[in-house]
């Protein structure tokens, strides 16, 4: 069973009297382990489609399933959890909490989770925060660290309850070339490692050539899929 | 759960400036009720203490049409002498200490000034102190004794009338026979007593002068009981039950609490005040942290909705700011309660003193001009939870605004 299952989706925005169709039909799925790539140009529906996977959004037309389970049935609470069952998200901006430390950050999140007893929550905080190369940085608030070493705190906290799906959006527009390339380089090595899935989206060349897929959109349409196989 | 308050109270430190004055709003709040309170309280008991000390006792026995207008003092509905004498036995079998006394209006001149219109008692000097405590309250002279011909004055007649100690007052009277009398009396004693009522309008003389003097033979027009550990009710209905069985019918008993209703309604109106200040309060609690909270949720809009998206539950995010509001409301009642305490044991110790402000201002309570402070541990305990409270109450609603907006757009905002 494939992890994310689109059939004849299609999004539209309303945006005052008009409408505006961001994603036109899209049928995709995606299987575990896969580390693809969305890419095309601005207003293209990267982000949308993006958020639609990552059940932030509900579909106007067509079925979507994470799982096997059909998204526009679930009210909020249940999406909510899961969201948090299932999939971790990495976006642009870090987002992280500047009151708490990188390891509070991490954990808090990993404490969503119901019935986990507390130390080992913070035991599995600790190891995925040296996973991604912050060991010593763990009690460092986010002013306290370099723009890499946030969206590595960021990817640790998307990873740390075990997700089967990361969703990424521009995960790497914030960063400079050399540090983006270093958090691709981990993001892949993660993947190989833990066999998540991954599914991000980027303008960057450089991010293309880390993925195994990828798949082009130009007006909320897919125009090229090479389907995993690189060419 | 635990998580969750631990990021509530990390919160607070984000704008430590704003935790800080928001809190001490609340904390002025709180402050001001637990003070308010405590003085209302010392004014309420204050009034009742120099109600029974100086104006009434626990009760008088006098007869029903005196009872029905005791506040014009009618010389023509006093109890006659036997039955004085056999009410003064009942004092003494029910163990209350009594003192029968005799009011009635009279205008009070010194040289050719004015005269102006004050109420005389006629006093058992002996018995009276038993009931009274004007004896303790004497700041020039002496207490009345016995066979004393000379008149006992406040300190406000004194320099009312502008005299002295020692000079000669014109008391003019009309008897019971409706003849008008005038005497010539020494001040021989001025007292000062916090009850403002005795002080403004009541002068004494003993029962001797009286009965010589204004044809007042043996009788009183009201008899004051004090009934031993405050206001002892089976006292009073053994007093009630020996005044049917000895056929003493024309007389009646009154409370102090029946006769100072005027007074007790002003202790209703207390009640409405502070209902006004609780709302006040309220008021600046729902103001500080309605604008503090909203505050913080907009800054965090992002931050939530990146939480959110990895699965926190609307609910937690509301929870996490209702306990940061109910935090602050810790901080400004733990605050609130320290400078409520502070206020207090300066209104117990020193007290806040009006005198300039009321002057003459007559406004029912029987106290001072100098108001004081009594401890309400009662209150102070509803004021620290009802600080706590609020804050909790007036968050709720901006803290669901916090998940009203859709997580994709928290994710993109600003
Ligand atoms: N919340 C929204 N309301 C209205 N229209 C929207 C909304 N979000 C996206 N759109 C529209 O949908 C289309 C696709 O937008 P989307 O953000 O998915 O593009 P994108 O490929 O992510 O672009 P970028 O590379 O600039 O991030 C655009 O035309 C955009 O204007
Ligand atoms: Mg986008």
């Amino acid at each position: 069973m494939p992890i994310v299952e689109c059939n004849n989706v299609s999004k539209e925005y309303k945006v005052g009297a008009s409408v505006v169709s961001a994603l036109k039909d899209i049928s995709l799925s995606f299987e575990k382990g896969e580390f693809s790539a969305i890419v095309g140009p601005s207003g293209s529906g990267k982000s949308t489609l993006l958020n639609l996977i990552g059940c932030l959004d509900k579909v106007t037309e067509g079925n979507l399933k994470i799982n096997g389970i059909l998204i526009k049935e679930q009210n909020k609470t249940l999406l909510a959890d899961l969201r948090c069952e299932n999939i971790g998200f990495v976006f642009q901006t870090f987002n992280l909490i500047p009151v708490l430390s990188a390891f509070e950050n991490v954990n808090f999140v990993l404490s969503l989770k119901k019935n986990l007893p507390e130390n080992e929550c913070a035991e599995k905080s600790m190891k995925i925060l040296e996973e991604v190369g912050l060991k010593g940085l763990e009690n460092r608030k986010p002013s306290e660290l370099s723009g890499g070493q946030q969206q590595r705190v960021a990817i640790a906290r998307a990873l740390v309850k075990e997700p089967a799906l990361i969703l990424a959006d521009e995960p790497t527009a914030n960063l400079d070339s050399k540090t983006g390339e270093d958090i691709m380089a981990l993001m892949k090595d993660l993947n190989m490692k833990k066999q998540t899935t991954f599914i991000f989206s980027t303008h960057d060349k450089m991010v293309m050539d880390y993925a195994t897929r990828i798949i082009n959109l130009r007006d909320g349409m897919i125009t090229s899929d090479n389907g995993g196989k690189k060419s | 759960m635990k998580n969750i308050v631990i990021l509530a109270f990390k919160n607070l430190t984000r704008h430590k400036k704003r935790t800080i004055i928001t809190s001490i709003a609340i904390a002025f709040g709180i402050a001001l009720l637990i003070w308010m309170d405590g003085m209302l309280k010392w004014a309420d008991n204050e009034s009742k203490r120099n109600l029974k000390n100086y104006e009434f006792g626990n009760f008088i026995v006098c007869t029903k049409e005196y009872a029905d207008d005791r506040k014009d003092f009618p010389l023509d509905s006093v109890i006659e002498k036997p039955e004085v004498e056999k009410v003064l036995i009942i004092a003494e079998n029910t163990g209350c200490f009594s003192s029968p006394r005799t009011g009635f209006r009279s205008m009070m001149s010194y040289k050719r000034g004015f005269g102006l219109p004050y109420v005389v008692f006629a006093i058992d000097p002996e018995l009276d102190a038993k009931v009274f405590k004007i004896k303790d309250n004497i700041i020039q002279g002496n207490y009345l004794d016995k066979n004393s011909e000379g008149i006992l004055i406040s300190a406000y007649c004194k320099k009312e009338l502008g005299i002295d100690i020692g000079e000669y007052i014109i008391m003019e009277t009309r008897t019971k026979y409706n003849t008008m009398q005038a005497l010539r009396l020494k001040v021989t004693g001025i007292f000062d007593c916090p009850n403002p009522i005795v002080n403004k309008n009541q002068l004494f003389i003993t029962r001797t002068m009286a009965e010589n003097n204004l044809q007042l033979e043996g009788m009183a027009s009201e008899i004051a009981f004090r009934t031993e550990n405050g206001d002892n009710q089976p006292a009073l209905n053994k007093v009630k039950t020996l005044l049917a069985s000895k056929k003493l019918t024309l007389l009646t008993t009154q409370t102090w609490q029946e006769y100072g209703s005027d007074y007790l309604a002003i202790s209703q109106t207390k009640k409405g005040g502070s209902k006004i200040m609780i709302f006040l309060i309220f008021v600046i609690v729902a103001v500080g942290i309605i604008n503090t909270m909203t505050m913080s949720i907009f800054e965090r809009v992002r931050e939530m909705g990146m939480l959110r998206a990895l699965g926190m539950r609307d609910n937690d995010v509301i929870k996490c700011f209702i306990i940061e509001a109910a935090g602050l409301g810790l901080i400004g009642s733990v605050m609130g309660l320290f400078l409520g305490v502070c206020l207090t044991i300066y209104g117990v110790n020193v007290g806040l003193d009006f005198t300039s402000s009321f002057k003459d201002m007559d406004f029912g309570y029987r106290t001072g001009t100098i108001f004081y402070n009594e401890w309400n541990p009662g209150m102070m305990l509803a004021a620290f939870i009802f600080g706590i409270l609020c804050s909790v109450l007036v968050s709720i609603l901006p803290s669901k605004k916090a998940v009203k907006m859709e997580i994709t757009d928290s994710i993109r905002y600003l």
